[in-house]
């Protein structure tokens, strides 16, 4: 039986990490929980870094209800457990609805489609993502990454 | 845009996605992120795959809109003239 725990250390501390962007770089401070996108192209790639760092955080857990939601016993999983010295919300194997889900387990999930939406938004503060061509390093991979991070 | 749309169609992520946002928006997300690979793909490129892939997956999971936009501009910008190649002409 699956029981639920309050705090996941390792996932915390990788958030709180991350949350500190605005010690790290204060000039460029925003509210990430609203992704709203940058005008100029210096904090714009900073948000869709950010964001894209969420989305890594939080996607083990939207991918494990992708799968315990869609996939029968004989097929294989999608995504491989965490090792065992990491400390995260564990999805029960016979896990299928809504309500077999832990709450942490959703809230991560929800958090981890936040994040999706917000990187995909990063860019949309420089015009129009489709006439106006994106100045980066590079621009392939970055579309490239549009299409199958988010 | 791949994840979000498997999202869309699973029941269990697709209500927590629906607190997020709308339907309407997520279809014009998926048709900026295509206008984006439209404007730098070149034919036969990788990007022009990832093209084809998103624009088959919105079109089952139904977050195309109702107009489907074409693919990237496919004709190719030389012709045989250019390049200096002799004609095959039919005796």
């Amino acid at each position: 039986m699956f029981t639920p725990r309050e705090h996941f250390p390792t996932i915390a501390a990788s958030l709180l990490n991350l949350k500190s962007i605005d010690i790290i770089a204060p000039n460029f401070k925003w509210d990430a929980s609203k992704g709203e996108p940058a005008k100029d192209i210096l904090a714009a790639r900073l948000r869709a870094k950010y964001y894209g760092a969420e989305v890594i955080t939080y996607r083990h857990f939207v991918l494990k209800i992708l799968e315990r939601s869609t996939t029968s016993e004989r097929e294989q999983q999608i995504t491989g457990e965490y090792l065992p010295n990491i400390e995260a919300p564990v999805v029960a194997q016979d896990a299928t609805k809504i309500e077999d889900f832990d709450d942490k387990v959703l809230q991560y999930a929800h958090e981890g489609l936040r994040a999706l939406v917000h990187s995909t938004k990063a860019f949309y503060g420089l015009g129009d993502p489709g006439k106006e061509r994106l100045i980066v390093t590079n621009v392939w991979g970055t579309a490239h990454a549009y299409v199958f991070l988010p | 845009m791949v994840t979000l749309q498997a999202a869309f169609v699973n029941p269990i992520l697709k209500t927590l996605l629906e607190r997020i946002i709308s339907k309407e928006e997520l279809v014009e997300l998926t048709r900026n992120t295509m206008a984006f690979l439209q404007l730098l793909a070149t034919p036969s490129s990788a990007l022009h795959s990832d093209w084809k892939i998103l624009r088959a997956m919105s079109l089952r999971s139904g977050l195309l809109g109702s107009h489907a936009p074409q693919g990237p501009n496919t004709s190719s910008s030389f012709s045989s003239s250019n390049m200096g190649d002799i004609a095959m002409g039919g005796q």
